[in-house]
């Protein structure tokens, strides 16, 4: 069942898991998938040139987040420094049929 | 005898309401003389129940028809005894307590009588060029309450039996900066209505008025259930977003979280910020409005209507009073429409966008977030008053298959545009420069976001803009990719002052501010300036739209497109794409590329933290 391009949630032997297109499993699919994977927080200029001209922009971070496994970018947020992860995608529905 | 609601008749009378707010829309942009109007269509019509549910609007500022509901319910509260409800009335409102999003986007809404009995009311709404308050424009600079904004009206009778009341006209226009503008927009929103009265009195006579009223409880019905169809086929799920806006050294924090159960939608936008003692907040209507704005942007596809009263039946608000996005009486408002309001559309549209993206039917559905941090820039001087409105032309955000569209505007401004550039310098005494699609502002991914406008221009005919109000906000960057797409920069706007331009003028084009010498100074969220002479301003905006899917998985030819067409630079096509351009041949070196890939790929296995959290 599909989580966005890049992850899908999985039936394995009756667990439903998170996982990448890549066949890397994340975590249990009622966990926040971005507190399993590769997170790089950068300044907000990271995402361009013209990003943060003011340079006011530093009580924000720019994270990413990425497969351990093949590195692809999974998704991205903006927060406060220090900030913690938003769990922003909490799909209730699991899939049917084991795999 | 009257005739039952046949699915043909349905499909006319349907049809025929949606036309008639066109061709109230066609009206106003005849009649007004103002550019916000007849260039931009920032205004909207909408027809409504007898008890003022709104169940057709037209296809110009979304968030201007869901509002009209509430007008009309306090007017069916509080005045249906005093000075009562009839035939050939108009009421006027600017109170965003009452309905109106803003003071600036003035309410006229109407009754519509068939036979003595009450059975619809119209309404239209027009952004006014300034309805007074302490600075031009619609934002009050520096104001801690509505008390030191433009002071708003309520719902005034100002039209009574078919009569312009010239004591309420006048109350209303002295306000103004502008009341030759504003006086006019009046009589271009009487003309609107008094056209949706005249063709919903031919349809009814055609069809018999209890055809009709069936026929308009058909229309919230159906969209509801199209709605709700959708619905069954996304699965159930929580989505949250987070969204900040700076005012000054705070931060306001806008958070929804969206959950779809079944075939409903609810919004809990509890847990953002208080209130604010400034412009920057929104009130319910608002709120509601851009919620329901946003509803019918992203899931009324093809083939819904706009009918926000179907919306209302199946979503769900849930909101802390004394919030910023539903601030309690005198919280200032004034700036609603590029503050609270506009992080209600990104939180909206991020959580949609997701939800979509989650969904294997509709993923092709996605619209990526974009022009999430819209700037006005209110100009105001001897004979001109006004905004410039550029800033719509932002770039659309990435679909799942395909790049947003390069300044296509905003998904939910859906027939919205800019002034054409000789008639904005013809209505104000500026001198463009450029006004361009600008290089690097769409959100990198698989799919790129549109990019958006930039420009520049200097006082021209004038010795000086007396009065200059740039107001939007965005240190942080808010139009997020998808499915780890990038999201759009933020905006910039700056002014170099005492310039050398009348030479420069001379001896060839001006493309930048770099070929200028002066003073650059760069403007804030929200500041009251002016431009000399020579002082000349240059905005780049943000209202590029975030891209969709890894910036790693583009197609190089793609980015070689982009970077011929000026729409990526070659440095990001080779730091955010991993694209490597042969600068001697301007082709792809395609092992270049390769290595630049695996070492991106690399870097983020060095730089990133595993997390282990749980």
């Amino acid at each position: 069942m599909r989580v966005n391009d890049y992850l899908a949630i999985v039936d394995r032997k009756g667990k439903h898991l998170i996982q990448c297109r890549c066949g890397y499993s994340i975590c249990d699919a009622n966990k926040n998938f971005k507190e399993h994977v590769l997170l790089i927080e950068s300044p907000l200029k990271k995402i361009g040139p013209l990003a943060d001209m003011s340079g006011k922009g530093t009580q924000f971070v720019f994270r990413e987040f990425c497969c351990p496994n093949c590195a692809v970018l999974l998704t991205t947020e903006f927060a406060l420094v220090g900030e913690a992860m938003l769990h922003d995608i909490e799909l209730k529905q699991k899939p049917t049929g084991s795999q | 005898m009257e005739r039952p609601v046949s699915l043909a008749d349905f499909e006319i009378i349907k049809n025929r309401l949606f036309a008639i707010n066109e061709e109230a829309a066609e009206t106003i942009r005849f009649v007004s003389a103002s550019p916000v109007a007849n260039q931009v269509y920032d205004f909207n019509t909408g027809l409504m129940t007898a008890s003022g549910e709104v169940f057709a609007i037209g296809r110009y500022i979304g968030i201007h028809g869901p509002a009209l509901q509430h007008v009309v319910k306090v007017i069916l509260t509080e005045y249906s005894d005093n000075p009562g409800i009839a035939s050939g009335d108009m009421f006027i409102c600017n109170n965003p307590y009452e309905g109106a999003v803003h003071q600036s986007d003035v309410v006229l809404v109407a009754p519509i009588f068939w036979e003595e009995k009450l059975v619809a009311w119209c309404g239209s709404v027009i952004h006014q060029v300034d309805v007074g308050g302490p600075t031009p424009g619609q934002v009050s600079v520096g104001a801690q309450s509505i008390y030191e904004e433009a002071i708003p009206m309520p719902a005034v009778k100002i039209i009574e039996a078919g009569r312009l009341r010239k004591d309420i006209e006048k109350d209303y226009l002295i306000r103004s900066r502008a009341a030759r503008l504003v006086g006019l927009d009046l009589k271009a929103k009487i003309a609107a209505n008094n056209r949706m009265k005249e063709r919903v009195g031919e349809l009814i006579r055609v069809y018999g008025v209890e055809t009709f009223l069936r026929a308009i409880e058909e229309i919230v019905d159906y969209t509801e259930r199209k709605l709700r169809e959708k619905l069954l086929k996304i699965p159930d799920g929580v989505w949250r977003h987070r969204s900040y806006l700076d005012y000054g050294e705070s931060i306001y924090t806008g958070v929804l979280t969206m959950t779809k159960e079944g075939d409903a939608l609810t919004f809990d936008y509890c847990g953002s910020s208080p209130q604010a003692p400034a412009v920057i907040n929104s009130t319910y209507p608002g709120l509601e409005a851009y919620t329901v704005s946003l509803v019918l942007t992203y899931l009324s596809f093809h083939d819904t209507p706009r009918c926000p009263a179907g919306v209302l039946k199946v979503i769900r608000i849930i909101s802390e009073k004394g919030s910023f996005l539903d601030a309690q009486w005198p919280a200032g408002i004034s700036k609603q429409t590029t503050a609270s309001g506009w992080i209600v559309r990104t939180l909206c549209s991020t959580c949609l966008a997701k939800m979509l993206d989650a969904t294997e039917e509709f993923k092709d559905r996605v619209i990526a977030p974009s022009s999430g941090t819209l700037c006005v820039e209110e100009l105001s001087g001897p004979g001109f008053h006004g905004p410039v409105l550029d800033s719509l032309a932002g770039g659309t955000g990435a679909r799942s298959y395909k790049d947003g569209i390069d300044t296509g505007g905003i998904p939910d401004l859906a027939s919205c545009s800019i002034v054409d550039l000789e008639a904005a310098e013809s209505f104000f005494p500026i001198l463009y420069f450029y006004r361009r699609q600008e290089k690097d502002t769409g959100g990198a991914g698989k799919y790129r976001g549109g990019t958006t406008v930039s420009f520049m221009y200097m006082p021209h005919r004038v010795e000086s803009i007396p009065s200059k109000i740039v107001h939007g906000f965005g240190v942080v960057p808010q139009d997020l990719g998808i499915s780890g797409g990038y999201p759009a920069p933020n905006y910039h706007t700056r002014i170099k002052r005492g310039t050398n331009i009348k030479e420069a003028l001379k001896t060839g084009i001006v493309n930048s501010l770099d070929d200028l010498s002066g003073e650059i100074e760069d403007l804030t969220s929200i500041c009251q300036t002016y431009q000399g002479a020579t002082d000349v301003f240059e905005a780049i905006f943000s209202s590029g739209g975030g891209g969709y899917g890894d910036p790693l998985d583009r197609d190089p030819a793609l980015v070689l497109d982009d970077v011929r067409r000026s729409l990526v630079s070659v440095e990001c096509a080779k730091g955010l794409y991993g694209v490597v351009i042969d600068a001697g041949t301007v082709q792809v070196d395609d092992q270049k590329t390769s290595e630049k890939r695996e070492s991106i790929r690399k870097e983020r296995k060095t730089l990133g933290r595993l997390n282990l959290a749980g």
